[in-house]
């Protein structure tokens, strides 16, 4: 398979009456969505080969219509996050300059605001299809363009190629053995890189995919996973983490016959791993280090519980250094490989980041001898405590041990004595009784006195990117 | 809060920030150079500790003047 659009049409020729979708009770055979997708194919095919085409939509059909049905048409598709703000919405339709905008009925009164007079605005639901005509793209075509989170900088255009993207879908079925009778409960938006590397696999494979609006409604996922016997199921570590701590689901009854939970790169506490392991009668948890830049770069299966700290090894074909000071086995992890992007969209100042086809990913690691990837932070994450540097990371690692918490973030904070300290941010459990110096006198016991925090702060939540992420800068 | 409440508070800190001290060799006129281990960091700690307990701010004057328990007792007294 060489484009995207193989792994639909591919699987619709194998198994035409196979359920490929299930949303909200609605179920799309492997034929009725090929044929959905090429009817929708057939009224982008008006705008020319390699135009992007952008599309606003929650996770629905639609979306995956709408998706395949550009890509059909060898056009580039713009991913819009369904809950982007309106200032971030137009800075997005500004660098993509797309020629029109697809939305579901529900999120045209926000694009019909987009003042650009030459993008037409097309409302899903009015869509007529027209004498279909096949078109072909390139394998080194652009497929998609999706703009990264922004938890440190400005978002910047990541544009796939179908060459970047078949390769990782090819690594993702092979390494964690998905097949066609897979059943993938997925509550994780398409319009990022994890969900829609997961409609990818679900399509190359031949299985079936029960996609969620999101993890909002546990119960409904629950009902899910039990309902329809699924096999693997996705979700971000904090959400893992959640259920995990959360006893009053019968977590253990709903999980055991899963044979994979697939999660992502922000680490995932050693406790978490460790409780869905003992969960999972006969499967495993899996993680992936990753960005959109180079999708799932490593894979880590945690079966050496030596090497639960780690985010795993790079497959084949992909190349990982770490590009450290003298003395130091730290360093910013550089990656080389077919899943790596050529550059950004239209952005010359992001393209320093690459170096002689290798991507310097920001990130701050580590390779053991075995190969194994550690991340311990973002190089500009760096806190300076009086001349000692102190990775924040470290320190939410040992106070994320404590059950009453859910999530913390630690951040530097002027100080005239010692230039720095760190402060915290500490989101609890809903019915947490914790004080703050009960986390000052476990942190006193568990780290060296200069990463023991000079301030705490209890939060209700953090600000986030459109994607969930914590926007750490906007703390500072 | 009563001195035998905030004694008990200061004591506990000091417990807590110096986990190695055993409770009979706490004494609240004990001076920063009797201590093993009361460096910078540690002093830092104090204070957080108690700013945290108290709910207090102490100045950057009030606490490097603070050399012992009872020193930390007094900045604590003055600001509840």
């Amino acid at each position: 398979m060489k484009l995207i659009t193989d792994f639909l049409e591919n699987s619709s020729r194998k198994f035409p009456d196979k359920t490929a979708l299930i949303f909200k009770g609605d179920k799309y055979t492997y034929a009725e969505l090929q044929r959905n997708v090429q009817d929708f194919s057939s009224f982008v095919n008006r705008f020319q080969k390699n135009s992007v085409i952008s599309i606003f939509f929650d996770n629905s059909p639609e979306f995956i219509i709408s998706y395949l049905g550009i890509l059909k048409s060898a056009c580039i598709v713009h991913i819009i996050p369904s809950n982007i703000s309106q200032t971030n919405l137009n800075e997005q339709i500004f660098s993509a300059k797309p020629k029109a905008i697809i939305s579901s009925r529900e999120f045209f009164p926000i694009i019909s605001k987009i003042e650009d007079s030459k993008i037409e605005k097309i409302s899903f639901h009015e869509i007529k299809s027209r004498l279909y005509e096949e078109r072909k793209a390139n394998m080194v075509d652009y497929a998609y363009l999706i703009y990264t989170s922004g938890t440190t900088t400005k978002p910047k255009g990541v544009p796939i190629t179908h060459s970047n993207s078949v390769f990782t879908t090819n690594n993702i079925a092979n390494i964690l053995k998905y097949e066609n009778s897979d059943i993938d409960v997925v509550p994780l938006p398409l319009s990022h890189s994890f969900g829609l590397g997961c409609l990818h696999t679900s399509l190359y494979v031949g299985s079936t995919l029960i996609l969620h609006k999101n993890l909002m409604n546990t119960s409904e996922i629950f009902s899910s996973i039990k309902d329809n016997s699924a096999t693997t199921f996705a979700a971000i570590p904090s959400s893992l983490t959640k259920l995990a701590k959360d006893k009053s689901y019968r977590i253990k009854d709903i999980f055991k016959d899963l044979r994979l939970i697939i999660t992502n790169s922000t680490s995932i506490p050693n406790a978490t791993v460790k409780e869905f392991k003992k969960i999972l009668r006969h499967g495993t948890i899996a993680t992936y280090y990753g960005l959109t830049e180079a999708s799932r770069s490593t894979f880590m299966l945690f079966d050496d519980e030596r090497k639960f700290d780690s985010v795993g090894i790079a497959p084949d074909q992909i190349e990982i250094k770490i590009n450290n000071e003298k003395d130091s086995e730290k360093g910013e992890i550089w990656i080389k490989g077919l899943n790596v992007i050529k550059n950004y969209w239209n952005n010359l100042d992001a393209d320093q980041n690459f170096v002689n086809g290798w991507l310097k990913t920001g990130d701050l690691g580590r390779l053991d001898e075995d190969g194994y990837l550690y991340i311990l932070g973002r190089m500009d994450d760096i806190i300076n405590i009086a001349g000692e540097k102190v990775l924040p990371q470290e320190v939410e690692e040992v106070v994320k041990v404590l059950s009453d918490i859910e999530e913390v973030v630690a951040i530097p904070m002027k100080h005239e004595l010692f230039g720095n300290t760190l402060k915290l941010f500490v989101k609890t459990t809903d019915k947490s009784k914790i004080t703050k110096t009960e986390i000052l006198s476990f942190c006193i016991r568990n780290l060296e006195r200069y990463k023991v925090p000079s301030k705490i702060e209890f939060v209700e939540d953090f600000p986030r990117t459109q994607y969930g992420k914590i926007k750490r800068f906007m703390l500072k | 809060m009563t001195n035998n409440n905030l004694e008990d508070n200061i004591k506990t800190i000091f417990l807590d920030t110096f986990p190695n001290m055993k409770e009979n060799e706490f004494d609240l006129d004990k001076r920063q150079e009797e201590y093993e281990n009361w460096d910078s960091f540690a002093h830092l700690n104090l204070i957080t500790m108690a700013e945290s307990k108290f709910g207090i701010n102490l100045s950057i004057d009030d606490a490097t003047s603070i050399i012992s328990a009872r020193n930390l007792l007094d900045r604590v007294k003055s600001h509840t």
